[in-house]
């Protein structure tokens, strides 16, 4: 089953007079608990789709359907929801909040919802956090850590609410290579676990072995 | 605690520099709100203190004839200070009113001081039966030199302004009877000519009255007082007995109403109006009258002064101005307009004028002191304003990828700005709260210091000789309140930037 549908996606930008065509017409769709990877050169409009996905920015033309609710024609308020109840955000640069430490990071998300009791939110982001490994560093803020740490943090953030999707912008550009691979290893597995549908950008290839599928972006387009 | 409360107050710490900036402008703004608010509360409990309760009370009654309200400035014209028409008739009806505590009635007018050198100088009188005076106005007249007066007795109680003044214009240092110098109380200039002074312990005054009608009157002087609150502003305006001052004017005296009336007046006083013309029949209504005998050099004019033993009922003569003090808890707008309907229903030559047009000029200074102080406190309200806006909406678009990751991960625009407006009340609360603590501790030092204020215009933003600025619970409420008005206004701005951070924002900086 789809649980995103993507039909002529077009976006642009106008820098001055010049108009950025970043999607020129994107039709795709995800399969839910998929592992896919977007992949293409920088400026082939990886990060643009992510963000249309992820409701951050909007479709010039065209129709962006998760679980079949039509996106583009939602209001602020409406996309808010959205990206908290069911899509996860992982950055490239982590955006963890500077003056919370990892558990309250980690909580933030549920914290918004405002509908669980703090056992709940405790429960969960103990389980989290035991998941993706920082449970020693519970008490530090995002400064005292590396940054695979900070990213395990990210991940926790973006799966405790247990999102339909996990949009992940090139989430191992910072890391070393070896730090990366443990954090796409990590995805993967809890993609297996929690059957969660994770949607990962890229521009190296030897992240791509990780993906299921591979949707290839280039000057705007899908090229396979 | 709340997680807005949590990330505003560790954000607050986070940004030490920016909220040390903002807490000290609020800091600052919130200690002059409280020492301003507390300064026009001085001023308006000195008003209502020393000029209401110690000078012209709630109102004044004044004859319908009189031009100008104010009691206090200019020199008054004769016109402009006739004698209230039947006294005891408004005295009666004023005191039936329920409302009224007590009632001064009194004569006001500029006299004519003079010597043989044909020298003169003037000041301001009141007359008055002295110890009432004193009774309704607090004890506000203290003698510095001689003694003050007793009702009933005659004489002339100087301020030391006034003798001052006197000194200047005549070269005479007046001294109260039996009174010897008292260095310390001399003028710089008296004090270098002490040797040459001369000293007399009683004045010839003459009212001062367009019509030519007044009268030289030769007064003792029984004191050298001051008054003990707003004595700068007071100073020219000394007191005399009552039957003296109706003298200086010719007004009528108690003494010349109980003079025997002749058959003749009596006869015309008893005329029907049928009979009006048999007053020409006669042909002696108008004689020749000689007026040689008010005319003379000062020193040899005699006014013969009544038998003080005789029973005088002293409300028998004339008054041009009667003070009224309202009972606590009266309404004094309603008590006033209800005075002037009863005066006007029972045709008496009586008007009744509230304090604040009775005071004419000082209460304006004071509205116009009050007036600046506000517009100071409400320049600084607008320069913090100004800064806190300028700071807050510097810091908003510094924290855009806190604030656009946050709108990410499912902050709703209000989250963000509930964050940034926990922010800016703490800081208010903190800084603004220890300012008007600040400001309270100021005051109650001020007034504890009980530091002099002799310039004029500085008695009436301090309320008086002494500063005395005042905070009361409606005053702090009043300053909490302006300090969440600051805040709110300046938080608008920053939050509307706030508000339209979005998470692509975030995303692009990245």
């Amino acid at each position: 089953m789809s649980i995103i549908e993507m039909k002529e996606v077009k976006k642009e930008y106008s820098l001055g007079e010049t108009k950025v065509h970043a999607l020129r017409g994107i039709d795709f769709s995800v399969e839910e608990g998929d592992f896919l990877s977007v992949v293409g050169p920088s400026g082939s409009g990886k990060t643009t789709l992510l963000n249309i996905i992820g409701c951050i920015d909007n479709a010039t033309a065209g129709s962006v359907k998760i679980h079949n609710e039509e996106t583009t024609a939602m209001n602020d308020i409406q996309l808010t929801y959205l990206r908290l109840y069911k899509i996860g955000f992982i950055f490239q640069t982590f955006n963890l909040i500077p003056v919370l430490d990892v558990r309250e990071n980690v909580e933030f998300p549920l914290l918004l919802m405002k509908k669980f009791s703090r056992d709940e939110i405790n429960k969960r982001s103990d389980k989290i956090i035991d998941e993706v490994g920082i449970k020693e560093f519970i008490k530090h803020k995002p400064a005292e850590l590396s940054g695979g740490q900070r990213q395990r943090v990210a991940i926790a953030r973006a799966l405790i609410t247990n999102p339909d999707i996990v949009l992940a912008d090139e989430p191992t550009a910072n890391l070393d290579s070896v730090t990366g691979e443990k954090i796409l290893e990590l995805m993967k597995e809890l993609n297996r676990i929690e059957k969660t549908t994770f949607i990962f950008s890229t521009h190296d290839p030897d992240v791509i072995k990780y993906a299921n599928h591979i949707v290839k972006l280039k000057d705007g387009s899908i090229v396979n | 605690m709340s997680l807005v409360f949590k990330i505003a107050f560790r954000n607050l710490w986070r940004h030490k520099g920016k909220s040390l900036v903002i807490g000290i402008i609020l800091f600052f703004g919130a200690l002059v709100m409280t020492m301003g608010n507390a300064v026009i509360n001085g001023m308006d409990r000195g008003i209502r203190e020393n000029l209401v309760e110690r000078f012209t009370g709630h109102a004044v009654i004044m004859s319908t004839n009189r031009l100008v309200d104010d009691i206090w400035s200019g020199i008054p014209m004769p016109k402009e200070m006739p004698v209230i028409g039947g006294y005891p008739e408004v005295r009666d009806l004023l005191l039936s009113d329920d409302d009224i505590a007590q009632i001064l009635p009194a004569a006001m007018g500029l006299t004519l001081i003079l010597n043989e050198e044909s020298d003169f100088a003037y000041s301001f009188l009141v007359g008055v039966e002295f110890e009432n005076y004193q009774r309704m106005f607090l004890s506000n007249v203290t003698a510095i030199e001689g003694k003050l007066l007793d009702n009933g007795e005659r004489g002339l109680l100087l301020t030391d302004g006034a003798r001052n003044f006197i000194y200047e214009q005549t070269g005479w240092w007046i001294l109260p009877t039996g009174g010897d110098i008292i260095e310390e109380h001399l003028s710089d200039e008296a004090l270098s000519n002490k040797a040459t002074l001369e000293t007399p312990d009683n004045l010839v005054l003459m009212g001062f009255s367009g019509s030519g009608d007044a009268l030289d009157v030769r007064t003792e002087i029984k004191g050298i007082v001051r008054y003990n609150r707003l004595n700068e502003l007071f100073k020219g305006v000394s007191f005399i007995d009552i039957e003296t001052f109706r003298e200086c004017f010719n007004y009528l005296t108690a003494s010349d109403s109980v003079t025997e009336v002749e058959e003749k007046t009596k006869e015309l006083l008893t005329l029907e109006g049928d009979d009006l013309d048999a007053l020409f029949e006669s042909g002696d209504i108008f004689s020749m009258v000689d007026m040689s005998a008010q005319i003379g050099t000062p020193t040899e004019i005699k006014i013969e002064v009544p038998d003080r033993d005789a029973e005088i009922d002293i409300d028998a003569g004339a008054y041009n101005t009667v003070f009224i003090k309202f009972k606590d808890g009266a309404n004094h707008q309603e008590a006033i307009e209800r005075i002037a309907s009863a005066l006007e229903e029972n045709r008496m030559d009586a008007r009744i004028v509230n304090w604040q047009d009775a005071s004419g000029m000082l209460s304006q200074m004071a509205g116009i002191a009050r007036v600046f102080l506000t517009g100071v406190v409400l320049f600084i309200f607008f320069v913090a304003i100004i800064i806190i806006m300028n700071t807050l909406s510097m810091a908003a678009m510094e924290r855009t990828t806190e604030i656009g990751m946050m709108r990410a991960v499912g902050a709703q625009k209000n989250f963000i700005a509930k964050m940034f407006s926990a922010e800016t009340f703490a800081l208010s609360f903190m800084f603004g709260g220890a300012g008007i603590l600040v400001g309270i501790l100021l005051v109650f030092i001020i007034r504890a210091m009980q530091i002099p204020v002799t310039n004029d215009l500085a008695q009436f933003i301090f309320g008086g000789d002494i500063a005395s600025p005042f905070i009361d619970f409606g005053t702090l409420l009043s300053i909490v309140i302006q300090l969440i008005i600051v805040t709110l206004l300046s938080l608008i701005y920053p939050v509307v930037l706030a508000r339209k951070i979005t998470p692509l924002d975030a995303v692009s900086r990245n």
